[in-house]
């Protein structure tokens, strides 16, 4: 009897050390991997850091405009290219749909057959007699500032100002060598978008043979922005008013 | 034990001796006692001290306390690998952060052949020096730096060659993508990253002990473009230096700061100290016509004197042996509309003698100007102030002369005096929007609203026109001081300056531009003014700011700003002519829709 009960408490002994042991180098192994990864994580927030740091240095302001005014055909936004938004003339109704609707002032180099079968009020005057400043629009864009000021200024969204139905189709690829009309800039995160400020920039925009410019035509961006002739209005004024 | 009847001694019951007859036997006694007792005291100790091994033993074993202290938590994610914080501008671009690097030391002890390792060392890092490094190798000590903060190119070159007694440590080096950009405002660092200048300095401490980055009042864009105006500006008219201040008048944030010459923050040393002088904060100037906006704003907030009132501005006058006079003499007398808009000496002269010395005094201290500026930056300069206060003092400082104060004191006091009479601390840190912004009312709105008037008076039909930039309904003052070489005045030697606010019917942000010693050109008629150098230099910034800033341009013709904005020589502030044919929609607009059908011009 007492052999027996020496043999079960040495038994339990026995089993108790094992798994305590195995538990132990278990655990052993754990905190060595767990050391690892997290020196791993520190040498990845290391590289993190300096990506961080190269992307400051590579966003700094100077070289953006050094670089904005090599390859891109932008100006400074004047105050005259903001306007209020109970100025934007709404979409005259379809009802009248002219056939040889004239075409909206920014597409160039565009077939007929693909104009937007849009109604407009405008006649070919004033879109031709705007044409010519419609350019200086168009380059300058309706730009909205890339800032994360509190109060933003009514900006020209081509989508607030076309309701969603009324939206004509994106522009087939015809019309890819015709500039972008309404460049939009948006706003990252870390918005350090610097304006193109540059008094010096750029001849007057009006004398430019603007879709030869090689720099330009690898400037819009494949889905080019929906084009309205509400907008091609728009500028057109804007130019007009100037 | 049970105690013997008395009279019997078990013990001593053989002998039974009187106590002389124990004498023999006492010592024996004694000495047995002794060990007796020695040997307790000496089993007491060691079972304490067992007692006190065991303890521990069960406390080491059971509770686990002295065991090393393990890795059980994982790295925090968010935490940056470096210890000291980044400075992030009010858009979270980087304008200072630490980067891990590898310093090169040794320890010449266990450099077995020096001139071996030497030649190998300065063939693998070119820029050491052979002599210097043998010197430096076989030296007595335990450490030498040999070089600090390599690139990791230059790291795997000394790697490569294997040397004994050669090590690495990891170091934090102080890295500013902004550069120059921001040199005055960030400061820069030593090498064992102690921060020595500017905001490191001013926040060492916080910055080594809080991981979250510091988030700056600073815009890096606005930071650019004043810098390049200024830089413009200082080329075109052979200047000396330049400040600038982007300046939020709602609650004090300082959005740009900029001082030119300035300098690289990764390599301050050895650079002559006017380039890490801080004009904006650090250096104080007579502000000359700029303290017309006090003087003014002072007498209309007395109620002595109104803004249709006029004073002499024909006869001189003469303190002890100095002369006041004007720039340009005028004919006749101006009013205080006029005295502001054509920036007259005598007419600010006589209404700060109208109110007194102490008056002065007081609204010059309610305004801040006697002390350094709330602004964090170590380099603050404190204000030269006229003790004692006398009345040639209260004279002069009624233009801006005979008183010494820093841009960042002028801003600060011209936005309490456009925002509508609050006076709020400047700070370069960005305000949290939660918080109430701290200010103290020290004009009255009503001035306040007079003064705004007055401001774009100045830009519509006054000394600074070339300030106007279409839109943005820009009002100021323009100042130009002579500046003091020695005792006496220098007659070509001058502070132009011009304080610029925007848009006028409603100021959001002060653009201030000082430029050190302009001189004159063939475009500007050889004037140095403020009107004709700094002034334009701000036009062309509000230009490019206002989009940034996210300021509405309106019609500066609309109704609505002429009635918030107009006043006339004689002090008159109703628009005279009625509104202009109402071809035009309502609202201020920039852009008007012609008729259709109508041929656009």
């Amino acid at each position: 009897m007492k052999y027996k009960s020496a043999l079960f408490w040495g038994g339990l002994i026995a089993a108790a050390g094992f798994v305590l042991f195995e538990t132990s180098y278990e655990v052993q192994e754990l905190e060595e991997k767990l050391g690892s990864l997290n020196r791993k994580i520190m040498v990845e927030q290391e590289a993190i850091q300096v990506l961080k740091a190269e992307w400051s240095f590579l966003n700094d302001p100077t070289r953006l405009e050094t670089l904005s005014r090599e390859h891109l055909a932008l100006q400074p936004t004047e105050a005259r290219q903001f306007v209020a938004m109970t100025i934007v003339p709404m979409r005259p109704s379809p009802t009248v749909a002219p056939e040889e609707a004239p075409l909206p002032p920014m597409v160039r180099n565009q077939t007929p057959g693909k104009t937007p079968n849009v109604a407009t009020a405008s006649t070919g005057d004033s879109v031709v007699g705007g044409g010519a400043i419609v350019q200086g629009g168009v380059q300058g864009g309706v730009v909205i500032p890339a800032s994360a000021s509190p109060i933003k200024p009514a900006p020209i969204k081509p989508s607030a100002i076309v309701p969603a139905s009324a939206k004509v189709p994106p522009l087939p690829s015809a019309a890819k060598s015709a500039p972008a009309p309404v460049v939009t800039t948006r706003p990252t995160e870390v918005a350090t978008k610097p304006p193109v400020t540059s008094r010096t920039l750029a001849p007057p925009p009006a004398a430019r043979p603007q879709p030869q410019q090689a720099g330009f035509q690898a400037a819009p961006p494949p889905a080019a922005p929906a084009q309205h002739d509400s907008i091609g209005l728009l500028v057109a004024r804007l130019g007009a008013n100037r | 034990m049970s105690v013997p009847p008395p009279g019997i001694d078990p013990a001593h019951g053989a002998y039974s001796v009187p106590p002389p007859a124990s004498k023999p036997r006492t010592s024996l006694s004694v000495a047995l006692e002794q060990s007796r007792n020695r040997l307790m005291v000496t089993a007491a100790m060691v079972a304490v001290v067992f007692t006190a091994i065991g303890v521990k033993l069960v406390d080491a074993t059971l509770f686990n306390h002295a065991a090393e202290p393990r890795p059980r938590m994982a790295a925090e994610v968010d935490a940056p690998p470096v210890n000291r914080a980044d400075i992030v501008d009010r858009n979270g671009n980087l304008l200072a952060t630490s980067l891990a690097t590898q310093s090169l030391y040794a320890d010449p002890k266990l450099v077995s052949r020096p001139d071996e390792v030497a030649r190998k060392l300065s063939t693998a890092l070119p820029e050491l020096d052979y002599k210097d490094l043998l010197t430096k190798l076989s030296g007595d000590k335990r450490f030498v730096w040999i070089k600090r903060n390599l690139t990791p190119k230059q790291q795997a070159a000394v790697f490569r060659l294997g040397l004994p007694g050669v090590y690495f440590e990891r170091e934090e080096r102080r890295f500013y993508p902004a550069s120059n950009l921001t040199s005055h405002l960030v400061g820069f660092t030593g090498v064992d990253n102690n921060g020595l200048a500017g905001l490191e300095q001013q926040f060492n401490k916080r910055l080594t002990t809080d991981p979250k980055p510091l988030q700056l009042s600073i815009d890096l864009r606005l930071q650019h473009i004043m810098k390049k105006e200024l830089q413009t500006t200082i080329e075109e008219f052979s200047a000396i230096g330049a400040a600038g201040i982007i300046y939020d008048v709602r609650n004090g944030e300082v959005m740009s700061m900029v001082s030119l010459p300035d300098f690289d923050p990764h390599n301050p040393t050895g650079l002559d100290p006017d380039t890490l002088f801080n004009r904006a904060t650090l250096g104080v100037y007579e502000m000359g016509s700029t303290f017309k906006i006090f003087n003014t704003a002072m007498s209309l907030d007395s109620g002595k004197i109104r803004v249709s009132d006029t004073f002499d501005t024909i006869n001189n006058i003469k303190v002890g042996r100095f002369t006041i006079r004007e720039f340009h003499a005028f004919k006749h007398n101006l009013t205080v509309a006029e005295v502001f808009q054509e920036s007259s000496n005598l007419g600010s002269v006589r209404m700060a003698l109208t109110l007194g010395v102490q008056h002065q005094k007081s609204f010059m201290t309610k305004l801040g100007m006697t002390r350094p500026t709330s602004l964090e930056l170590p380099e603050n300069g404190w204000p030269l102030v006229p003790n004692p206060w006398r009345e040639v003092n209260a004279m002069t400082i009624s233009f801006g002369h005979g008183m010494s104060v820093s841009p960042m004191h002028t801003v600060n006091a011209a936005a309490s005096i456009i925002n509508g009479g609050v006076l709020h601390p400047p700070t370069l840190l960005k305000r949290d929007p939660a918080v109430e912004v701290p200010g103290e009312q020290v004009i009255s709105p009503k001035t306040s609203a007079m003064m705004r008037r007055l401001f774009r008076f100045v830009v519509t039909d006054g000394t600074a026109k070339s300030a106007n930039a279409k839109g943005y309904v820009v009002g100021g003052k323009t100042g130009t001081a002579d500046k003091q070489k020695g005792r006496s005045y220098a007659r070509n030697s001058r502070m132009s300056s011009f304080l610029g606010a925007f848009p006028m019917h409603d100021p959001r942000y002060i653009v201030y531009v000082l430029i050190d010693e302009p001189k004159g050109t063939k475009k500007t008629y050889g004037f140095a003014t403020g009107g004709w150098v700094a002034a334009p230099a701000v036009g062309r910034i509000v230009k490019q700011i206002g989009p940034l800033l996210g300021v509405q341009p309106v019609d500066e013709a609309s109704p609505d700003v002429i009635n918030a904005t107009y006043i006339n020589t004689a002090g008159q502030t109703t628009p005279p002519a009625p509104p202009p044919p109402p071809a035009q929609p309502k609202g201020s607009t920039v852009a008007s829709v012609p008729p259709a059908g109508n041929k656009p011009r």
